[in-house]
C-alpha cells in the first residue's frame, strides 16, 4: 500500500479544524497531521505534514502569501479555505504557489476530492481560482494563447473540467497542460522574464525545467 | 441630524477682548500722557459739563477693558459703542461748553486729538465702515474746533497729522485682522462640519468592516458547518454558535473610534524600528505636531512593518560598508518614509524569489492599506531606494481648510498688499514732509528737519516691504539705527522756537516706523528701541532749549503708539497658536463624538437586522438536541446569503436574493460573484441580468450554480453554470 500523505489544518475556527480533520482522516490515502490556529503556532508545535490546509484570512495579523511562503519553504504543498474573501486576496495566494484554492462551503466530497487530488501532487483549478485570476485586469496583458484565455473564461464560469475538455473537443490531459500554463504565466505576472537567461531562471522556480546536474 | 461643530465665533471673540483689553491700556497711557504733558491744567480749567464728559469718555474704555475677558460678541460691541459716543460727546462738550469760557487763542487739550482710541472702538462697535466714517467724523469735529479755538497752524497741523495717520493705520490694520478672525472662523466652522460628516461616513464604513468581519470570522464558518458536519461535532458546533452569537451581541455594545498614533509617537517607534534592524541607518525626522495629520493605528501599523522589512532587508542585502538613510516626514498631507541606501542594490528581475518576496511584500503591505504606496527603485551598484507613503483619504480637504485659516491668523493677511503698503507710507512721508518743510520754514535752518526726514524715509526702506515678512535681525538693527539716529536729531544744536510743539514732530513720526516693525514680528524690538527713543527724547531736554511739554506729548505719543503695535503683535501671535491649539482638540474632539454615535447607531441597526435574519438559528445550533435536515438546509440558505453580500456585489439583488434562497434550500450549491473590477451597467441591466439568472436558477433541481458578471472585454454580460452546461446573458444593447 501507497504511504499515506500527511495533512495537516491552520484555521483559527476549532470547529473547522475539527471538521477538516474528521473529513481527512476518512480518506485512506490521507493522514490527519494535526490542527494548529497560525501557521507559526503549527511550526512551533513541531506538526510535519507534506500537505496544509490552510485558511487565506487568518485573524493573527499575517498575510496569505507570507504564510503560503512559510509553508512552502518547509517543504510542504499549500490548498487555501476560503470563506468569502476578496478577489485581492485570492489573487494574492494564486501568485504564490498554491496548488488548489477550495470554498469552505462547498460540498464536503467536492472539497475532499480536491484535498486528495493536491495530495498526488495534481494541481486543482476551482471555479474560485479561476475567478479571481480571470477578472484580474493585469491578466489582459499576459502572454496567454487565445485557448488558454478560452479554458480560463470557460472554468471560471462554473464549468467543471471534464465539461470544459467536452466543450472545447479536447481531453482533460490537455485542459489540465493548458491549466498548468496558465498557472505559471500568472505567476510570473510580478516575475518579469525578460530574457532567456531569466526565462530559465524563471522555469528553474516553478520547476518546469529539471535543475541542472553538477 | 444635527452635526456637532465648534463654537463658531471663538477667534473673532478672542480678537475683539483683546482690542477692548488695549484699547483701554492705550486710554489709560495717553490720559496720564495728557496730564504729564499740561500738568493736569485741563481738567482744572473745565466747566462742569465738560469735565463730566471727559470721565465719561476716560471711563468708557477703561470699563470696556475690565469687563472684555468676560464679555460676548454683542456685549463688547455695545460697550466700545458707548465709548465712541462718550468721545464724540466729550468734542462737542469742549466745542459747545468749554471753548466759550476760554480766550483766543484757546488751548486744545492733547486728549481730544487722540481719535485712534473712538476709531479702534467704532472698529469693534461697527466694523470698518463705522471706523472710517468715526475718523472722518471725529476729524471734522476736531478741525471745527481748532477753527473756533483759532489754534496755532502749525502745532494743529503736527498733531492732527500725526493722530490721522495713527488712527488710519490702526483702521487698516486692526480691521484686517478682524475680518482675518472672522475668516478663521468660517474656516473652522466648515472644517469642523466636514470633519463631523467624514467621521460619520468613516463610522458607518467602519462599522459595516466591523460588521463583516464578525460575518466572515464567525458567522459564516459557523453556518456552512453546521449544515455539513456529523454529529460528533455537534458539541464543536454548539460552541461556536455560543461564540459567534456573544460577539454579535456585544458588537454594537463597544464601537470605538479607530485609534490614532500622534507623530511624536510614531517618530518614537520608527526611531526603534532603525534601533533594532539596522543602528547603523542615519535618521531624518520632520515632522510638525500641530500640522500632522492623525495617523490611524491600522496605518501606523502597516507603515512600521514595512519600514522594518525594509531596513532588515537593506541590511541583509545592501552589503558591508553600505550607507543607510531614513527620512521620516510626517505633516498635513500624511506620511513618507524613504529609506536609501548606496549598497550593491538588485535587479528586480534578476534575485532570489526570497528577496523579491520582500519587496513584493513591503509592496503589497502597504498597497493594501487605504491611501498607502509603496515603490522601491534599485539598480546592480547603484543602491536601493524605498519609499513608503501614506496619505488620508480625506487629507486634501482638511490641509486646504487648515492652509487657509492658519495662513489668514499667520498674519498673511494682516499685512496689507505691497501696492496698499507703500501708498500709505508715501502719504505718510509726504505728510512728514509738509511738517519738516513748516518746521524749517518757520525755524530757519532746513538741514535739521532734512536730516530728521531723511532719517524717517531711510528707516522705511531699510523695513522693506511685506514681502519681506518679519525682518531679519540684521534687517531689525539696522531700522533700529536710522531711528535712533533720526531721534538724535533732536539733541543738535539748533535754533528752536522752544515754544512750539511741531518742532520735535520727528520723534512723534519715528513712531509709525516702529509701528511697522512691531506690525511684522518685532515688537520686542520696537518697544526697546522706542524706550532708547525716549531716553534720547529726555536727555535732549537737559542739552537744549527744548520745551519739556512738547518732547514729553511727542514721546508719549510715539511710545503709545509703538506700544499698542507691539501689544497687538504679541496679542496676536497668542490668539493665532491658542486657536490653532484649541481648533486642533475641538476637530479631534467633533470627530470623535460624530464617529462614536454614528458607528453605534449603525452597529445597532445592522446587528439587530443581522440578528432578525440568523438569531434564531443560532439559538437552535447553541442547543444540544441533534440538528434536523431543515436545520441544516437552514444553515445553507443563510449562509448562502451571507456570503453573497462579499462576493455577489451587484448581483445582490431580487429577484436573485429569493431565487438563490429557495434553490439553496433544494440543496443546490450556488455560488454567485461580482468581482471589483467593475463593467459599468444600468439598474435596468442588472435587474435584467438578475432576473435572467434567478430564471436559470429556477430550472435547477439539484447540483451546482455558479452565477457571474463578466468582466469588461467579454461578449456576454453574465453567465450562468452548472457543472455541465453553461449559459450566457447577451450584452445589453446600448
Amino acid at each position: 500500500m501507497a504511504e499515506r500523505v500527511r495533512v495537516a489544518v491552520v484555521d483559527d475556527h476549532e470547529l473547522v479544524s475539527l471538521a477538516m480533520g474528521e473529513l481527512i482522516g476518512s480518506r485512506d490515502e490521507l493522514e490527519f497531521a494535526g490542527s494548529a490556529p497560525s501557521v507559526r503556532e503549527l511550526l512551533a508545535r513541531g506538526i510535519r505534514a507534506e500537505l496544509v490546509v490552510l485558511d487565506l484570512n487568518l485573524r493573527d495579523g499575517s498575510r496569505p502569501s507570507e504564510n503560503v511562503e512559510a509553508l512552502r519553504a518547509r517543504g510542504a504543498e499549500v490548498v487555501v479555505l476560503t470563506s468569502a474573501e476578496n478577489p485581492f486576496l485570492v489573487r494574492e495566494v494564486s501568485r504564490s504557489g498554491v496548488l488548489g484554492i477550495v470554498r469552505k462551503s462547498a460540498p464536503p466530497r467536492e472539497v475532499l476530492d480536491c484535498i486528495a487530488a493536491i495530495a498526488r501532487g495534481e494541481p486543482v483549478p476551482t471555479t474560485e481560482w479561476a475567478i479571481a485570476v480571470d477578472s484580474d485586469p493585469a491578466l489582459r496583458s499576459a502572454p496567454l494563447t487565445v485557448r488558454e484565455r478560452e479554458v480560463l473564461a470557460l472554468y471560471a464560469t462554473g464549468l467543471g473540467a471534464k465539461s470544459v475538455a467536452r466543450r472545447l473537443g479536447v481531453t482533460e490531459n490537455t485542459i489540465a497542460d493548458h491549466i498548468r500554463r496558465i498557472r505559471t504565466v500568472y505567476a510570473q505576472l510580478s516575475r518579469p522574464a525578460n530574457t532567456k537567461v531569466e526565462l530559465y531562471q524563471r522555469g528553474l522556480e516553478d520547476g518546469f525545467l529539471p535543475p541542472p546536474v553538477s | 441630524m444635527s452635526v456637532p461643530t465648534t463654537d463658531a465665533h471663538a477667534s473673532e471673540l478672542r480678537a475683539l477682548r483683546l482690542l477692548t483689553a488695549t484699547l483701554a491700556i492705550t486710554t489709560l497711557v495717553a490720559s496720564i500722557g495728557a496730564t504729564l504733558a499740561t500738568g493736569g491744567a485741563d481738567a482744572a480749567a473745565a466747566t462742569a459739563g465738560y469735565r463730566v464728559a471727559l470721565v465719561a469718555a476716560i471711563t468708557a474704555p477703561l470699563v470696556a477693558g475690565a469687563v472684555a475677558r468676560w464679555a460676548g460678541i454683542r456685549m463688547l460691541r455695545l460697550l466700545n459703542a458707548a465709548a465712541v459716543v462718550a468721545f464724540a460727546a466729550l468734542l462737542l462738550a469742549f466745542l459747545l461748553l468749554e471753548l466759550p469760557t476760554l480766550g483766543r487763542p484757546a488751548p486744545v487739550p492733547w486728549f481730544l486729538t487722540v481719535t485712534a482710541v473712538p476709531v479702534t472702538a467704532a472698529l469693534v462697535a461697527w466694523g470698518r465702515a463705522g471706523a472710517w466714517a468715526t475718523l472722518g467724523g471725529m476729524s471734522a469735529l476736531l478741525q471745527a474746533i481748532r477753527f473756533v479755538a483759532r489754534s496755532d497752524a502749525q502745532d494743529a497741523v503736527a498733531n492732527d497729522v500725526f493722530t490721522f495717520f495713527a488712527a488710519a493705520s490702526v483702521v487698516l490694520l486692526v480691521g484686517r485682522f478682524l475680518r482675518a478672525s472672522r475668516d478663521f472662523d468660517r474656516a473652522t466652522l466648515a472644517a469642523s462640519e466636514t470633519a463631523a460628516r467624514q467621521a460619520e461616513e468613516e463610522a458607518r464604513s467602519a462599522a459595516s468592516e466591523r460588521l463583516q468581519l464578525l460575518v466572515h470570522d464567525e458567522l459564516l464558518s459557523t453556518l456552512s458547518l453546521a449544515a455539513r458536519v456529523g454529529p460528533s461535532l455537534r458539541a464543536a458546533v454548539a460552541r461556536q454558535a455560543t461564540r459567534a452569537r456573544r460577539l454579535l451581541r456585544e458588537l454594537p455594545a463597544a464601537p470605538g473610534m479607530p485609534s490614532t498614533v500622534d507623530s511624536a509617537a510614531f517618530a518614537t517607534r520608527v526611531a526603534d524600528a532603525v534601533a533594532e534592524e539596522a543602528p547603523d541607518t542615519r535618521l531624518e525626522l520632520d515632522t510638525d505636531a500641530r500640522r500632522a495629520v492623525p495617523l490611524d493605528a491600522e496605518a501606523a501599523e502597516a507603515l512600521l512593518g514595512a519600514v522594518r522589512q525594509a531596513l532588515a532587508n537593506s541590511a541583509a542585502h545592501a552589503g558591508p560598508g553600505a550607507h543607510r538613510t531614513l527620512s521620516l516626514r510626517h505633516d498635513e498631507t500624511g506620511v513618507r518614509i524613504v529609506l536609501g541606501d548606496d549598497g550593491v542594490g538588485f535587479a528586480r528581475d534578476d534575485v532570489s524569489p526570497a528577496r523579491m518576496g520582500i519587496a513584493a511584500s513591503i509592496e503589497g503591505r502597504m498597497r493594501t492599506l487605504p491611501g498607502g504606496d509603496a515603490v522601491i527603485d534599485s539598480l546592480p551598484g547603484a543602491g536601493t531606494t524605498v519609499t513608503l507613503a501614506w496619505r488620508p483619504a480625506s487629507a486634501g480637504l482638511r490641509v486646504e481648510d487648515a492652509d487657509t485659516a492658519g495662513a489668514v491668523l499667520a498674519g498673511d493677511d494682516a499685512i496689507p498688499s505691497t501696492a496698499g503698503y507703500l501708498v500709505a507710507v508715501a502719504l505718510m512721508l509726504l505728510a512728514q514732509l509738509g511738517l519738516a518743510v513748516l518746521a524749517a520754514g518757520r525755524a530757519g535752518e532746513s538741514w535739521q528737519a532734512g536730516l530728521a526726514l531723511s532719517g524717517i524715509v531711510l528707516g522705511f526702506v531699510a523695513l522693506g516691504t511685506p514681502r519681506h515678512g518679519i525682518p531679519t535681525p540684521r534687517r531689525t538693527v539696522l531700522v533700529a539705527g536710522c531711528v535712533l539716529a533720526t531721534a538724535a536729531v533732536i539733541v543738535l544744536p539748533v535754533e528752536r522756537d522752544a515754544t512750539r510743539y511741531g518742532d520735535v514732530w520727528f520723534i512723534a513720526a519715528l513712531a509709525f516706523v516702529l509701528l511697522v516693525l512691531a506690525m511684522r514680528g518685532r515688537p520686542r524690538a520696537a518697544m526697546i528701541v522706542a524706550a532708547g527713543v525716549a531716553i534720547v527724547a529726555v536727555v535732549s531736554m537737559a542739552a537744549q532749549r527744548n520745551d519739556p511739554a512738547d518732547v514729553v506729548a511727542a514721546t508719549t505719543r510715539m511710545l503709545a503708539i509703538v506700544g499698542i503695535g507691539a501689544g497687538f503683535s504679541i496679542g496676536t501671535e497668542r490668539v493665532r497658536s491658542r486657536t490653532l491649539a484649541l481648533r486642533h482638540d475641538e476637530l479631534a474632539a467633533v470627530r470623535e463624538a460624530s464617529f462614536t454615535a454614528a458607528e453605534r447607531r449603525e452597529l445597532r441597526g445592522r446587528t439587530a437586522e443581522l440578528e432578525r435574519l440568523i438569531g434564531g438559528v443560532l439559538e437552535r445550533l447553541e442547543g444540544a438536541e441533534p440538528l434536523s435536515l431543515a436545520t441544516r438546509r437552514e444553515c445553507a440558505m443563510l449562509e448562502g446569503r451571507l456570503r453573497d453580500g462579499y462576493r455577489a456585489g451587484r448581483l445582490a439583488r431580487q429577484p436573485l436574493v429569493d431565487a438563490a434562497m429557495a434553490a439553496r434550500g433544494r440543496g443546490v450549491d450556488v455560488a454567485l460573484f461580482d468581482d471589483p473590477e467593475e463593467r459599468a451597467f444600468s439598474e435596468p441591466e442588472l435587474d435584467a441580468i438578475a432576473t435572467w439568472l434567478a430564471d436559470r436558477l429556477d430550472e435547477i433541481a439539484e447540483g451546482r450554480f455558479t452565477g457571474r458578471i463578466l468582466p469588461a472585454g467579454r461578449r456576454a454580460a453574465a453567465s450562468a453554470a452548472t457543472d455541465d452546461i453553461v449559459a450566457e446573458f447577451p450584452l445589453p444593447h446600448a
